[in-house]
């Protein structure tokens, strides 16, 4: 294979044409099946006529718009600009350039009709959230192998190059065999499983068995007798509970029940997912082993660690139990699975998996708090809805009396205003020479921590009700998620300068 | 880390917060008045659509009241929208520094993104039907850190995406060098 190859500008396989007619055609009539079938629905059998004509017509153009898309679509790779470029777009247009070294893999996906038609799908992946748009639909096989392999070869080089560049004694260190010595190895036991899973929040227990119930009603009612048992139930409550305290007796009842019901889901969900849970830091990962269903395993670099989360709350707290939530830089397309969740564990080792990941946490830190604003508004958010929940409730039923009404929303307000007070009190926002740190929750307490120079970039919002304060939101933007944080005084902008200048200035690799 | 070569470039001078380079101190370029015009376009493409609905509403005689109070909401959202493009124009910007894109939108919540080279993974041009209408072009830029991270820049000249893109292109790849 010649060196310079794929420099000239490509096409994709002539096949692919009858590819990308194929799946944009499909594209389209799916769209159009509703109507379709008002057609087919219709006693008029002479509609038929139009219909064909309606897929003709519609095969037509996919027929020219997979043509010129064919045309359009471009690659090729720009040797001396060490990039991977591709141009593509019918109506509109695209020009992408990937550089060598931001590369991550390059690997091929088959779908039905791809391999029907016997095209490979080249993905190129980098790290960044939208890859779809970095792939080559339809190339012969041949082309599909030597663009990978030029491409995987192109980014070795590329790779130790910058390698070589870097200190030659971390190079020799990485070369030696490297010592599995375990650090230490932490087994939560099943007393201490049951007690997590007893204390956990039990609201997504809850909110499953909601959609359990709603899937269940839905069954209920596409039976027609089930009106019949709704009429009952409708005149059994008419007849038996007029009364308001009575209502209300079986409303508490009924949240009870669904309270209980919710904490019997969690404990079952916590206690499957997490069973046999064991943690091992050996020399350079975190390894991870869980579950009694499925048995996952997962191995964790604290290099790739972008973004740590611990959670508990007073009971846990009590009990000397804490949650680690662990964010991976991953190229996979699905973030929410590279959130690693790890329960149970004691104080100290929540320290040990700190020192792991970071080394020694900088002392000196400077806090950050919102603004009053902040509570006011959360106050706020909180009241507007229940006041307009009772306000249509009011107008529709005038089950509620206007002093009813107001004793209710002021008995809320207050639990609000404590609660709002409270989780006011708690966050914080924590800026030292290498980290950046969100404390925040009321019940639920989280630390959230990363290290500045782990930073993707950074944004500060400012809407217009903040103008006058002059108050902003600022987002850190990590590979694992964000760290935003709201109603912050102007003096955060100066942290924003300074973790640009810790980004800037980091020659370490983030992942 | 260690080497000795390492021990005589480092130096660890103090940091003032205050003399670092200021985000906000940058003189931002504005981006084309073309792309106010496509705002415009995209409502005014927005209301032959509705006059259409409202036609097809007034054939199959669905009550006046009904397709008032619609049309009515519907007037609101679009002197909001003909408002917000009118207000949004003057406030995007963005700007090249040594080391970063600087990115700033909004007139309701005014928002400012800063992306610093040595994060970018890649960088895109790419072109609407409008924007070929109207001569202009958006620059994409693509960090790891998911949607809220990355940015396009709207309203560009074509040539002007171009050049951004290769500016960018070359300092992240450059620092690679380094």
């Amino acid at each position: 294979m010649n060196y310079k190859a794929f420099e000239n500008s490509q096409r994709q396989s002539e096949i692919g044409i009858l590819f990308i007619f194929l799946s944009s055609l499909y594209k389209s009539l799916r769209g159009f099946w509703v109507l379709g079938l008002y057609f087919l629905l219709g006693k008029t059998s002479d509609n038929l006529i139009y219909i064909f004509l309606g897929i003709g017509a519609i095969a037509v153009l996919a027929l020219i718009f997979s043509f010129l898309s064919y045309r359009n679509f471009k690659f090729f790779i720009n040797y001396e600009k060490k990039e991977f470029v591709l141009q593509k777009g019918v109506f509109s247009s695209e020009h992408i350039s990937i550089p060598f070294d931001k590369i991550q893999q390059v690997y091929f996906k088959r779908s039905v009709l791809q391999r029907v038609i016997n095209v490979y799908e080249v993905v190129v992946d980098t790290a960044g959230s939208s890859k779809k748009e970095i792939s080559i639909k339809a190339l012969s096989k041949e082309k599909a192998d030597a663009l990978r392999e030029i491409l995987m070869d192109l980014i070795e080089d590329e790779i130790e190059k910058n390698a070589s560049t870097f200190d030659e004694i971390s190079v020799e260190e990485n070369k030696k065999p490297q010592k599995k010595s375990i650090s230490w190895t932490y087994k939560l036991s099943l007393l201490s499983l049951i007690k997590v899973a007893l204390t956990s929040n039990y609201i997504r227990g809850i909110w499953l068995l909601m959609i359990f119930v709603g899937s269940i009603q839905n069954e209920l009612s596409s039976i027609p007798e089930g009106e019949v048992y709704v009429d009952q139930a409708t005149s059994y409550m008419n007849n038996n509970y007029g009364e308001f305290i009575q209502i209300a007796s079986v409303i508490i009842l009924f949240f009870v029940a669904v309270f209980l019901l919710g904490v019997l889901i969690t404990f079952i969900e916590v206690f499957v997912k997490y069973f046999g849970l064991t943690l091992t830091q050996t020399r350079d990962s975190l390894d991870l082993q869980m579950g009694l269903k499925t048995n996952t395993r997962t191995s964790l670099k604290p290099k790739r660690i972008q973004l740590i989360r611990e959670e508990t709350n007073p009971i846990q707290r009590w009990l000397n139990l804490y949650q680690v939530q662990l964010s991976v830089a991953s190229s996979d397309d699905n973030l929410a699975k590279s959130n690693v969740k790890i329960p149970g564990l004691r104080k100290e080792h929540l320290e040990k998996i700190n020192y792991f990941i970071f080394g020694d946490i900088d002392e000196n830190q400077k806090t950050y708090k919102p603004h009053f604003i902040w509570f006011v508004r959360n106050i706020n958010l909180a009241i507007l809805p229940v006041w307009i929940v009772l306000g249509l409730v009011n107008s529709f039923s005038g089950w509620l009396t206007w002093p009813t009404m107001f004793m209710i929303l002021g008995i809320y307000g207050i639990f609000v205003g404590i609660f709002q007070y409270l989780a006011y009190k708690k966050t914080e926002l924590f800026v030292s020479e290498n980290f950046i740190e969100k404390k925040s929750g009321v019940w639920f307490q989280q630390t959230e921590r990363l290290q500045l120079y782990k930073l993707q970039s950074v944004t500060a919002k400012q809407p217009f009700f903040y103008k006058r304060r002059n108050l902003y939101n600022v987002t850190f933007h990590t590979a694992g998620g964000d760290l935003y944080f709201r109603a912050l005084p102007a003096n955060i902008l100066r942290e924003l300068n300074y973790s640009l200048y810790k980004i800037e200035t980091s020659t370490l690799a983030w992942m | 880390m260690d080497s000795i070569e390492n021990q005589k470039l480092f130096t660890n001078r103090q940091i003032n917060i205050d003399q670092l380079p200021d985000y906000r101190e940058v003189d931002l370029s504005s981006i084309s008045i073309q792309y106010r015009k496509k705002g415009f376009l995209r409502l005014i493409f927005f209301v032959v659509l509705l006059c259409i609905a409202f036609g097809i509403g007034f054939y199959f005689s669905i009550p006046d009241s009904v397709l008032y109070t619609i049309s009515g909401v519907f007037l609101f959202f679009l002197a909001f929208g003909f408002f917000n493009v009118y207000k949004l124009y003057p406030e995007y910007g963005y700007a090249l520094r040594e080391k970063d894109v600087i990115y700033q939108r909004g007139f309701f919540i005014k928002k400012t993104t800063i992306i610093p080279f040595n994060r970018i993974q890649h960088v895109s041009t790419s072109r609407g039907i409008l924007d070929k209408i109207l001569g202009i072009a958006n620059l994409k830029i693509f960090t790891a850190g998911g949607q809220g991270s990355d940015i396009t820049i709207p309203g560009l000249l074509p040539d002007e995406a171009e050049r951004l893109k290769e500016a960018v292109a070359n300092k992240v790849s450059l620092k690679n060098e380094l």
